[in-house]
């Protein structure tokens, strides 16, 4: 008998070495999950026109047949100060109905309560609510060019700024760094260089060597005041101005009191893009704060420094 | 301010010595009772018998023989009929009058296999009258019974068969008991703590069954002896070597061989043992490896083995003492080294991955009275891991070298300890069984070393080169514990286990103590159930940072720091046990444990980073909770254990899920397991595995949505995951199959043993992927979950004399 289960055995080992045995791989269920709305507004008091982009979500292995099939057309939304409506958005034109503007008729005032309702009738309806930061102010801010050594060893900027806490409540804020960009065109008519314009080239933060400071969306630098709750805060980032054009043109920093919604939403939007499905990384959620629906909405107060 | 370089004794200390000092205070002398102790062996091989019932049958009173088969039993001065029962011996039984206080050592005769089919063993301890929960043995010849991977039976594997205790997968090292983690086992081999288990990438552990002699494992109600890992113990103790004869035994595998020897040295005073194995597939498939790469044009060799040694040796020097030295090495190597060459050029590329352990023990037992029984144990214990790889490469002209790169990288990490103890049990009585002992071990962890260089010349340039060394400094720390525990008969009906465990930790300045409360009740019921409680804390000073998610040994053990705070966990368990007809054990226990300061890698940490390791873990809770069922049946011509888990195990962590509680990675809703072996006749047995286990819980996206893209005024696609490990994977099952014929030769017995693992080729989940379809020109996006083996039948021939 042994002699048979040593050729079976033998006869099941060859038949193992197939292609199809170890390459052995079965079509299994997505997950399941819910049709939603999605969009992203983060507003600040500085902000007088806002709009939103409405679109919806798809399966994790649905594909849409054109780009146009993401955007949702003839959703409506609405905005609330303190409970009250304030503000309806109205689409931006028949063919983008999924964009939905509004036009502010005043700042966004500090402890107000702001909430965003948004509706389509084939999807659930969306709400989120946000508390305005109170206002804070900036003591100063200073960039040392060529300060400290750089990745490389070549000398890099370091961009300075100190800022109150308010004592006794939980604060957040970003700090952005930008570059500005003056559009410019000849005029033959006077001889000299007319200015068109100004753009902000947000700045690319080397690095922070600060506990306090996470990376966030769009070179944000996120700061919590757990370990320095009600002190004045000194913020460092070294950057590198020279690849931002001309050494002569002003650096902008933009210091914002946002919400924990946006600190949360920002922190992990950042890391997750870091991850960019790297099957080595631990893998990371994005926060959202709409009810039903998918992505953030955030209101902050906003104080800018221009440094020549 | 900071005091230094004075020692206080911390409170918890303090409460332990008061309570140690009542513990003993109760003590009156005995009057009129004297003490008959001494060991219990195999009578064939001289082994110690761990677990042995010594019964008087007169009163009724009993005592088990501990794990160097020593046994104290104390009675009033009368005849006594003493009766010795254990699993798969013979009884043995005796008369005399007790008048004085007696040594005798027993040998019990094997109740033979071979000869008498069926494994006697009808008084032995039962399951309802041991008042410790969560702990089951496992005799070593039925985890010989499992069919295996390949046909290499393993310690292990077969303990992730019993209920509450799971692999974590296939193509996963770790050990998961109870919702605990991987790193929260405390393994044993000899009384040392093994780090790293696993050979050939987890599908094998380091234990060589043939060189073991007893398997335990305790997830639960861990009596105050046991200390330093939070979800459970396993203890592996290796035989001795036959004291009267020469004997070996060996199997010439599918992948592997092992052969283990043991014999006397000195007849009655002196034995060894020594076992090893080693895998082949590298030497066998090296010339089609060779071959295959010539076909290509490249000269080159790929291969990888493990090998591992047990030996041990000990000396009886008189009746009170004895010495035993057991030393344990293996390692696994992975090697990829190929090499192309031409008249114009040269290249080398050259990989390794290598991981091993070493562990000694020196221990000494000692009988200082006949109710006092001593061993002191000195033990080293290291893990290392290493990786490395680099390239050469030259370009020539005209058989000048015009150019030439090289680059070396080399990774180092490991552990190492070494470990005094002491270990007294002091039995004064038949209704107390007092142990107590303390233990010191100095950690030394090196947190990983690299090292990498990199050197370029062209000719007529100058050669340009950096080399660029990580080095962190090995890290030494201190950990500390003692210990009392009594197991104490009140009654025939209630029997308790209570203890106190206290441990300390230093490292660079930084204490930490802790004081640890451990008990077990046991009440007997008519009808012979008993109902059991137990509650025990635990605490765990060093920590696994491992990865889990691809196979890879990368384990880096690392110490309680400042910001890195000691692993908590408390747990309490209720359940009932009974011997149902002859030899049934039947158990159902209801757990609850939480787990304070688990550590995990934080949301976008890499696993493959290995500086800043501080920085990238997260501290947070763990809970599991659940039910246990198991049957076992240790004798007769059927054996086996049918086991089932309910459980939950969840983890909370501040900077992990947005602070929300999740699923535990390893959280099995059920978990079934059945394995047996029947003995038709003494030549033909039969062996079968069949498990079940829910799907390990896994994080992937469900839906995708449009964003803002982090780098410019546009949208892209995100993906949405809606919590941490919101997907279960499909559920994972899987029967395996065995046969043994045997035939007794005249000089030795051969067996043959063919089985299939895996035997209806279930398609068992290893990890998921999404993959792009094509039909009819269209494409389509399918999930799909990658299997990793097959239906894999083995045959091995084994011998023994």
């Amino acid at each position: 008998m042994k002699y048979i289960f040593f050729l079976l055995s033998a006869s099941l080992l060859l038949a193992s070495c197939t292609e199809d045995f170890f390459s052995q791989t079965v079509k299994i269920d997505p997950p399941e999950y819910d049709k939603q709305l999605s969009f992203h507004l983060l507003l600040d008091q500085k902000d007088s026109a806002i709009r939103i982009v409405v679109s919806r979500n798809y399966g994790i292995l649905e594909s849409p047949e054109s780009f146009d099939d993401w955007f949702v057309k003839g959703a409506t939304a609405e905005l609330y100060e303190n409970g009250q409506k304030w503000l309806t958005f109205t689409p931006l034109s028949v063919d983008s109905s999924f964009v939905l503007t509004a036009v502010l008729t005043h700042p966004l005032q500090p402890g107000s309560t702001y909430e965003i309702r948004a509706a389509h009738p084939d999807f659930p309806a969306v709400r989120a609510v946000q508390i305005m930061p109170a206002d804070f102010q900036i003591d100063s801010a200073r960039v040392k060019y060529n300060a400290v050594p750089g990745e490389f060893g070549d000398r890099i900027d370091l961009a300075e700024v100190f800022f109150q806490d308010q004592p006794g409540v939980k604060n957040y804020y970003e700090v952005k760094l930008f570059k500005l960009f003056y559009e410019t065109r000849y005029d033959p008519q006077t001889g000299e260089m007319d200015t068109l314009g100004v753009v902000e080239n947000a700045v690319y933060v080397d690095g922070y060597n600060d506990p306090n400071v996470q990376a966030g969306f769009y070179n944000g630098g996120l700061i919590s005041d757990q370990f320095f709750d009600g002190q004045t805060y000194k913020f460092q980032a070294r950057f590198d101005s020279q690849s931002y054009g001309t050494a002569d043109s002003s650096i902008v920093v933009r210091v914002r009191h946002v919400t924990e919604d946006y600190f949360k939403w920002s922190r992990s939007y950042e890391a997750n893009y870091e991850v960019d499905e790297n099957p080595l990384v631990e893998p990371v959620s994005i926060y959202h704060n709409l009810e039903n629906g998918l992505g953030i909405f955030s209101v902050s107060n906003r104080k800018d420094i221009e440094i020549h | 301010m900071q005091r230094i370089n004075t020692f206080c004794p911390p409170k918890p200390a303090k409460i332990f010595v008061f309570i140690l000092f009542l513990l003993f205070s109760w003590q009156i002398r005995a009057q009129d009772k004297f003490t008959i102790s001494g060991t219990v062996t195999d009578q064939s091989s001289g082994e110690y018998l761990i677990g042995a019932t010594i019964r008087d049958v007169k009163s009724g009173k009993g005592t088990v023989t501990n794990t160097f088969g020593f046994y104290s039993l104390t009675l009033p001065s009368d005849s006594a009929l003493i009766a010795i029962t254990y699993i798969g011996y013979k009884p043995g039984a005796f008369q005399f009058f007790l008048d004085k206080n007696t040594a005798q050592n027993i040998s019990l005769e094997p109740g033979s296999v071979l000869r008498e089919v069926e494994i006697k063993g009808e008084r032995y301890e039962r399951i309802e009258e041991r008042a410790q929960m969560g702990r089951i043995d496992v005799p070593i010849q039925q985890i010989k019974n499992v069919p295996a991977f390949l046909g290499e039976k393993d310690v292990l594997k077969a303990l992730q068969l019993l209920p509450g205790v799971s692999g974590g997968g296939e193509g996963q090292s770790g050990i998961y008991v109870r919702g605990g983690g991987p790193d929260q086992n405390l393994i044993l081999l000899d009384g040392v703590p093994v780090y790293n288990v696993s050979h050939l990438f987890g599908f094998f552990s380091v234990f060589n069954p043939d060189a073991v002699k007893d398997v335990s494992l305790i997830k639960g109600g861990f009596p105050a002896r046991y200390g330093g890992r939070l979800s459970s113990v396993i203890e592996i103790n290796m035989k001795e070597g036959n004291e009267n004869e020469f004997h070996g035994e060996g199997t010439i595998g599918l992948i592997a061989s092992k052969l283990t020897l043991e014999g006397p040295i000195k007849k009655g005073k002196s034995s060894f043992i020594v076992s090893g194995r080693r895998t082949y597939i590298d030497i066998l498939a090296r010339p089609l490896i060779k071959a295959g790469f010539k076909a290509d044009g490249s000269d080159g060799v790929v291969g990888y083995f493990f090998d591992d040694v047990n030996a041990k040796v000990n000396y009886k020097f008189s009746e009170k003492d004895r010495v035993f030295l057991s030393f344990y090495a293996g390692q696994d190597k992975f090697y990829f080294n190929i090499e192309e060459n031409d008249e114009e050029y040269e290249d080398r590329f050259k990989a390794g991955l290598g991981w091993g352990n070493i562990t000694t023990a020196l221990r000494w037992n000692h009988i200082w009275t006949p109710k006092l029984f001593a061993n002191s144990t000195l033990t080293f214990s290291r893990y290392k891991f290493e990786t490395s790889n680099g390239f050469e490469s030259r370009e020539f002209e005209n058989k000048a070298l015009i150019s030439e790169d090289k680059f070396d990288l080399n990774y180092f990490s490991g552990i190492s300890d070494v470990a005094a103890k002491i270990d007294f049990d002091y039995l004064p009585s038949p209704e107390h069984y007092i142990r107590f002992g303390a233990n010191a071990i100095l950690h030394t962890f090196k947190p990983g070393d690299f090292r990498s260089s990199y050197s370029s010349f062209e000719a007529g340039e100058d050669i340009s080169s950096f080399s660029s060394n990580y080095v962190q400094p090995n890290v030494q720390a201190t950990e500390f514990a003692a210990y009392a525990e009594d197991d104490w008969k009140i009654n025939s009906s209630f029997r308790v286990n209570a203890g106190l465990h206290f441990s300390g930790f230093a490292l660079a300045g930084k204490p930490y103590f802790s004081l640890q409360p451990r008990l077990n009740a046991r009440y007997l019921l008519d009808g012979g159930w008993s109902v059991k409680a137990g509650f025990s804390t635990m605490r765990q000073y060093i920590h696994l940072l491992t990865n889990e998610t691809i196979g890879l040994p990368t384990d880096l053990w690392l110490p309680t720091t400042k910001r890195v705070k000691p692993q908590d966990s408390w747990q309490a368990a209720v359940g009932t046990a009974k011997t149902l007809g002859k030899d049934y054990e039947f158990s159902v226990e209801l757990y609850y444990k939480e787990m304070n300061n688990v550590i995990a890698f934080r949301e976008g940490s890499s696993l493959l980073q290995f500086e800043g390791w501080e920085d990238r873990v997260s501290q947070g809770r763990g809970t599991a909770y659940g039910s246990e069922f198991f049957v076992q049946k240790k004798t007769g011509k059927l054996s086996g254990w049918i086991g089932y888990t309910l459980s939950w195990a969840t983890r909370q962590f501040d900077d992990i899920n947005f602070g929300k509680e999740f699923p535990y990675k390893y959280d099995r809703r059920h978990d079934f397991e059945v394995t047996g072996s029947y003995k038709f006749t003494e030549r033909f047995s039969l062996a079968a595995s069949w498990v079940y286990s829910t799907g390990n819980a896994v994080t992937l996206g469900n839906s995708q949505y449009l964003g803002p893209s982090n780098y410019g005024n546009y949208l892209s696609t995100i993906t949405h995951t809606p919590k941490r490990n919101n997907f279960r994977m499909p559920s994972y099952n899987r029967l395996d199959v065995g046969v043994e014929f045997t035939k007794k030769k005249r000089r030795y017995t051969r067996t043959w043993a063919f089985g299939a693992y895996n035997a209806y080729n279930r398609k068992n989940p290893f990890f998921l992927f999404t993959d792009t379809e094509y039909n009819n020109g269209q494409t389509k996006q399918v999930l799909k979950k990658a299997s990793l083996f097959p239906v894999i039948p083995y045959f091995a021939w084994s011998f023994k004399f």
